[in-house]
């Protein structure tokens, strides 16, 4: 911070992190040391909840503060682009307060055309207008199966389009600081973690060329497989080169801490959600589930002058937007401040489940309805963190947790018929010229 | 919500709405009244604005396939 009264703030969004795989939390690898030392000095949280459970549905919640509550596919760009225009995005409330601000995020499902840029001066995502890509490529050859192994390929080697790393666009960011008055606000998002994790070589620690191979085919072969059973060899594999991932994108911390320390700006750093390895007999964050490994997430937040807190309590992501104003504000005891529950909230478009959790307090519940059929788990999380067993009869406190979940669902339908309502009187309207 | 002021309404309005909150999380009747405002005002501001990205969909689908997402 220079002779202004807020400070600069960098948000740093890791895809697909789940926080026990983060050294901080006491996982037994060094995969964040550059995390580790911001939580050592800073406020960590060690059970950060994300609201849903894939990017885009997660950071629609967590850009505007507001749970995205739909029944549509969130593949859909007007979904998350109605959420966000509807309950305005924290960029929009910072830039009121005099921030400069800046969006660095090559993850299509929060790019410009999902209405991500809200509230930004300047938001790169990496994505071409259309006339250009057009040229590149043209509807006719892209629609080729071959021919998009192909790009893929090439666009591994050279970390192009969706496989953009962090080194090929900072410089971009510290550019763009560099050129700004202060205060700013930058967002970065790093898609190093995401699948298919591909390490630099130099940067491996516990993977190799053909582990990064071999453990990518069999991840790509479970996306679509709901009933997986991993062996302890092939989770153990698939283990190493994610590890890898983490290891290599914790770095863009240090080369950010090192060469924007003159700004000396707060992070805050958090993924948009976890990944499952077979937990609960699924890969990845392709199906939809709100399990501790798909929504227990990393956040951290430091600057030079922060006092060390640990926050063990549940922290809802929804609550990233007043974490970053409370920074905008010079007010760091705000922000350990936690709700009596963190909620969860997903809807499944493939196979219309709907899907609530909440974590208050030790304990967890999950009501999923699928087919007019609710079905309901509770668990100790702090006995039970790997949700192996739910806790079984019907006491007091289950129900009630059992009929929170349950008053979420309704309190959704009645939101999803109250937008109807709204929506076909306008499509009436609009008819009716 | 930065602030609040008052707004009245009937009471047969306010019976309605009542009888609508059992099942939901709304705390109350204003609660309820603010989120069907919210949706009505932005349904009005979107019918102003019907912007584009400028973004080509062919080239979010690709890239979107290329992480691993089908469609949902």
């Amino acid at each position: 911070m220079t002779d202004t009264q807020h400070d600069n703030i960098i948000l740093v969004t890791y895809d697909s992190v789940r926080a026990d795989h983060c050294s901080y939390t006491g996982y037994e690898r060094e995969t964040t040391p550059n995390l580790d030392y911001m939580a050592n000095e800073g406020i960590a949280f060690h059970q950060a909840i994300s609201p849903a459970s894939r990017t885009n549905p997660s950071m629609s919640g967590i850009m505007t503060g507001e749970p995205l509550v739909n029944r549509e596919k969130v593949s859909d760009p007007e979904i998350s682009r109605d959420h966000i225009n509807r309950y305005g995005t924290i960029a929009e409330a910072l830039s009121e307060k005099g921030y400069r601000t800046a969006a660095f995020c090559p993850n299509a499902y929060a790019s410009r055309h999902y209405g991500f840029d809200r509230g930004f001066d300047h938001f790169e995502d990496f994505l071409f207008t259309s006339d250009l890509y057009q040229s590149l490529f043209s509807k006719h050859i892209s629609d080729s199966g071959v021919f998009t192994a192909l790009r893929n390929f090439r666009n591994l080697i050279r970390k192009e389009e969706a496989f953009r790393t962090w080194d090929t666009y900072i410089d971009d960011v510290i550019g763009w600081a560099n050129s700004q008055d202060e205060p700013f606000f930058i967002w970065i998002f790093a898609l190093d973690t995401h699948y298919p994790y591909v390490t630099p070589r130099k940067d491996r620690e516990w993977s190799n060329s053909w582990k990064t191979f071999y453990y990518n085919y069999k991840c790509n072969s479970l996306i679509n497989e709901f009933d997986v059973s991993l062996s302890d060899t092939e989770k153990q594999g698939i283990v190493d080169i994610y590890d890898d991932a983490l290891r290599y994108g914790d770095k863009m911390l240090g080369e950010l801490r090192n060469r924007l320390s003159s700004f000396d700006p707060t992070y805050v750093v958090h993924a948009d959600h976890g990944e499952a390895f077979d937990e609960h007999g699924f890969y990845g964050h392709f199906f939809p589930s709100l399990y501790e490994e798909c929504t227990r997430v990393p956040l951290v937040v430091w600057n030079e002058d922060t006092d060390q807190e640990t926050i063990s309590e549940p922290f809802s992501l929804l609550q990233l937007p007043n974490v970053l104003r409370a920074i905008a504000d010079s007010d760091l005891e705000s922000i350990g401040e936690t709700s009596p529950s963190a909620l969860s909230t997903t809807y499944d478009g493939r196979r219309d489940r709907n899907l609530v959790s909440y974590h208050v307090g030790d304990y967890k519940v999950l009501t999923e309805v699928q087919d007019d059929e609710a079905s309901t788990e509770v668990y100790d999380i702090s006995r039970d963190p790997e949700e192996e067993s739910p806790i079984e009869g019907s006491e007091q406190f289950t129900s009630e947790l059992g009929n929170l979940a349950d008053s979420r669902l309704a309190h959704e339908d009645e939101q999803i018929q109250l937008k109807e309502a709204v929506g076909e009187v306008s499509s009436n309207l609009d008819e009716d010229g | 919500m930065t602030g609040t002021e008052s707004v009245q309404i009937s009471e047969e309005l306010y019976e309605m709405i009542s009888t609508r909150l059992d099942n939901t999380q709304f705390d109350d009747a204003s609660e309820y009244v603010e989120f069907i405002l919210g949706e009505v005002l932005h349904e009005m501001d979107s019918l102003d604005d019907e912007g584009t990205t400028g973004v080509d969909t062919d080239q979010v689908e690709d890239r979107l396939k290329s992480l691993g997402y089908l469609d949902n």
